[in-house]
């Protein structure tokens, strides 16, 4: 294996505790620089699968079916060369599109234009499910362990050709496997089915409403995956003897939940998967629960490394951040928040507050959903999260954004509140024009 | 290279160069011709440390001797006695990283969290006390005796880091072992007490200041507090800057007195009569102090000041650790001088029982006490008891230049106790 990125790791918390408290809370921010350029260059393998939604709906109106084949043919022109790849076509049941049978082929100029041709003679019919779509995606991965794995998923409907529970275990079944980014067409697709998806996959995911831009969102999609250099990193962390991990969120650049992901590696230590890596900084909150101490005590409350994890489990640690408490009877440095931890405790509120809110509205119970975008409204306008607050103003009429006084919108267009609800968890970084640490 | 140093023994030698008062030159391990390096890192160390500067490794006995040292033509000896290392005092776990308990988490104890150190007419303990993590504050001491040498002199340095600067650790036992090393050396050459003092806390105002400012909040840097006292035969020479203290702790308790003015918010408002100590010490803001060391200091040279002692005593040199529970010169004395008649553990046991009224007290802050005997000369015996045996000294190699038999300067540039009778601005 030639060069690897360097990975740096800060830590932004207030570490001083009054008497008798217990909750540790840190942003651990993890950058990586210096990546080789994608996997050819990182030494690194990568491995591709491109899932394209071929069901019945995708003819109404036909311009999806259209944009579908002109963004599969996009992203296999992104591919690097030797990349091995495939193409499914997904209905209710997951067939080959190429190659013809299971496995994958070398990205060269010979298998590209086979492949596109092959795209281009794909038709609509049948129903929908994404599990078994899932299921052959994860049988191609086979004997590519080693390589960055990444699959693009392009759906248009509900999956609705399969018990829900059905899906579930196929998405359980490929966690730790592949990468996973989700793009949903139109508006009859379900913003929380792909989430799942996605959450699970350590993927994104987004609603393309004009299919005219799906080519160049695949593309990049593809571009963003040929850019990894690290597969399979962990965020690991240690905590001392006593205490509890009350939950790892990445918050940066979306939110996303990581407690329940965690796999111990030793009785103090639990990896959370993070997926792979390129040249990028993601950050992370860590809640951790100590013991308390008595004033003039300093503990190390966390651990965080990051760690890259071979097919045969090896791993390498690739940087590390102390996450500490010092107890101090100083209410001067007790009462401090951190800028880092509070903003990004915004952003999560921010992100729940979206979600709650919609799902309120979807349910009628509109006081509910008023107060809960209303106070979306506040915390994107207090962070700076100008892109939400844009999304914001599509689904509510905004009175004032101090306050969050707003009305509820009498008529939304639901690609408006699906891409509000895709992107409420896309996050911004506390304000670069002052980046105080404490 | 030569036959001194009878009372030491080549594992009590813990950081070992060739003289400075030879070449007059300033003292740079790096140039001598035995240059002293840690033995963890291989950096520079200068005489007498106790820890690397670098690395912050151990320099007390136990560690290697560095092979260059073979031939000492002076010796300090510091054998401190640090807490027990190694074992975790909340879970009793042995094995950390990065400076932590690999089970429990807690702070791996540090060396640094209680450190005593007895030279025999000087010693001293300094604790972290129990309401901070780290001890923050550094002591520095030294024997100035030997063969041939008709002036002894002993030397006590008290530091506090300023908790809210960057390192102030760091910056407390830099300034105390460049102050004492200093001083040690210009005595050693022969030069005034007063000037030496003047000298030295300027050099320790340059060091700390050049200490590098936190990449993360510009403008803080490291800042400290000095003491330090040189204690002659007929003349105690202190210099401070910030809020740590000397005493003059008298065998007749009731003439022990503050030598020291607090350069802090209380100490001026008193200086200048405009409030009473009890009013200025009620004051919040009563303990910001208004010099230090340290970048950003006020452009001012230091405090210093002659005292001569009218009969035997103990000169004190202390952080605020220690005089917030007592600051009462003749509470101080009664706690530490030996009475007539009375049992006396000797020098060190003085300095624990006050660092133990301290703890005691409440421990708020980092305690530093460091004692120097009255008359400084073992031969003078110190007030009674005797301590131990003289576990330091510093000698001057037979070949050095400067006549070891010339007598201090009168002081010449130190400000005077002018309103206290006992007090002398010049002459011996």
């Amino acid at each position: 294996m030639s060069t690897q990125p360097q990975f740096s790791v800060s830590v932004y918390q207030n570490e001083f505790l009054a008497d008798g408290a217990s909750e540790v809370n840190a942003i651990v921010t993890v950058t990586s620089t210096g990546a080789p350029a994608g996997p050819a260059a990182s030494g690194v393998g990568a491995a591709q699968v491109i899932m394209v939604d071929c069901s019945g709906s995708m003819e109404y109106p036909s311009t999806k079916m259209h944009a579908a084949r002109a963004a599969t043919k996009a992203a296999i022109d992104a591919i690097r060369d030797g990349v091995p790849f495939a193409v499914v076509a997904g209905t209710h049941v997951a067939r080959m599109v190429f190659p013809g049978t299971e496995y994958l082929v070398p990205a060269d100029a010979s298998s590209r234009a086979n492949a596109k041709a092959a795209v281009d003679r794909l038709t609509s019919g049948g129903g929908t499910a994404i599990g078994q779509w899932l299921a052959l995606a994860d049988r191609l991965f086979t004997g590519h362990e080693n390589s960055i794995r990444h699959a693009i998923l392009l759906t248009d409907g509900k999956d609705e050709h399969e018990q829900p529970s059905d899906l579930a275990a196929a998405i359980s079944r490929c966690e730790g496997r592949f990468t996973c980014d989700c793009r949903g067409i139109g508006t009859d697709w379900v913003v929380a089915e792909l989430r799942k998806v996605a959450q699970a996959l350590l993927g994104t995911v987004d609603i393309v409403a004009d299919p005219s831009r799906l080519a160049a969102d695949l593309q990049s999609m593809i571009e963003n995956a040929m850019g990894k250099a690290v597969a399979d990193v962990r965020l690991r962390l240690w905590s001392p003897q006593g205490a509890s991990v009350k939950f790892v969120k990445q918050v940066e650049p979306n939110v996303f939940d990581l407690t329940a992901k965690r796999i111990n590696t030793g009785p103090l230590a639990g990896d959370y998967p993070t997926g792979a890596w390129g040249a990028e900084s993601r950050d992370y909150h860590v809640c951790v629960s100590v013991k308390a101490g008595s004033v003039g005590d300093e503990m190390l409350a966390g651990r965080a490394s990051l760690v890259s994890v071979d097919a045969s489990g090896a791993a390498e640690t690739l940087g590390q951040g102390l996450i500490r408490a010092v107890w101090t009877d100083d209410a001067a440095l007790s009462t401090k928040i951190n800028r880092q931890v509070a903003h990004y405790t915004g952003q999560a509120e921010l992100a729940d507050a979206i979600q709650e809110g919609l799902e309120a509205r979807k349910s009628g119970d509109l006081d509910t959903a008023t107060a809960k975008l209303g106070r979306a409204v506040q915390l994107a306008a207090q962070s700076g999260n100008t892109d939400t607050a844009k999304l914001l103003a599509t689904v509510v009429d905004v009175d004032d954004p101090a306050t969050g006084t707003v009305r509820l919108k009498a008529r939304v267009n639901d690609a408006d509140e699906m891409a509000l609800d895709t992107r409420s968890s896309k996050t911004v970084r506390v304000g670069k024009n002052n980046p105080t640490n404490n | 290279m030569n036959e001194t140093e009878p009372e030491l023994t080549e594992t009590e030698a813990v950081a070992q160069t060739e003289s400075v008062a030879e070449t007059g030159t300033e003292a740079d391990p790096a140039q001598g011709p035995a240059a002293l390096v840690c033995p963890a890192c291989a950096s520079p160390v200068v005489l007498g440390d106790l820890f690397c500067e670098d690395c912050g490794a151990s320099l007390v006995p136990g560690a290697e001797t560095p092979a260059g040292a073979a031939e000492p033509t002076e010796l300090i000896a510091v054998p401190p006695v640090p807490g027990a290392a190694g074992t975790c005092a909340d879970c009793g776990g042995t094995s950390f990283s990065d400076g932590y308990c690999d089970q429990c988490g807690r702070l791996a104890p540090d060396p640094r969290d209680h450190i005593e150190q007895d030279l025999g007419v000087v010693a001293g303990v300094t604790d972290r006390g129990l309401r901070h993590s780290r001890n923050e504050d550094a002591m520095a001491l030294a024997v100035l005796d030997g063969p041939g040498r008709t002036h002894p002199a002993s030397i006590i340095v008290s530091c506090d880091g300023v908790s809210t600067s960057r390192d102030p650790h760091i910056a407390s036992l830099l300034a105390a072992e460049l102050i004492r090393d200093h001083l040690a050396e210009s005595l050693d050459r022969g030069e005034a007490a007063s000037s030496a003092m003047a000298a030295a806390l300027a050099a320790a105002q340059l060091a700390v200041a050049d200490l590098a400012e936190d990449p993360e909040e510009p403008g803080n840097s490291s800042c400290a507090t000095a003491v330090a006292a040189v204690v002659e035969n007929g003349l105690v020479t202190v210099g401070s800057v910030g809020d740590s203290r000397v005493y003059w702790l008298s065998r007749t308790t009731a003439d022990s007195r503050l030598l020291t003015t607090d350069d802090s918010w209380a100490g001026m408002m008193i200086a200048e009569g405009i409030m009473s100590e009890a009013e200025a010490y009620r004051s919040p803001q009563a303990h910001t102090i208004i010099r230090w060391l340290g970048a950003d200091a006020p452009d001012e040279p230091a405090h210093v000041v002659q005292f001569v002692p009218d009969g035997p005593g103990l000169i004190l040199a202390c952080s605020d650790g220690l005089w917030n529970y007592v600051p009462e010169a003749a509470k101080l004395a009664e706690l530490a001088v030996p009475t007539e008649g009375g049992a006396w553990g000797g020098l060190q046991a003085a300095a624990n029982s006050l660092c133990a009224v301290a703890l005691e007290g409440g421990g708020h802050d980092n305690i530093t006490v460091t004692l120097a005997a009255y008359p400084p000369a073992p031969a003078a015996a110190p007030p009674s008891g005797g301590p131990a045996e003289t576990t330091a000294q510093l000698q001057r190699p037979p070949e050095a230049p400067a006549a070891p038999d010339t007598p201090p300067e009168p002081p010449c540039e130190a400000q005077s106790f002018e309103e206290q009778p006992n007090v002398e601005g010049s002459g011996l």
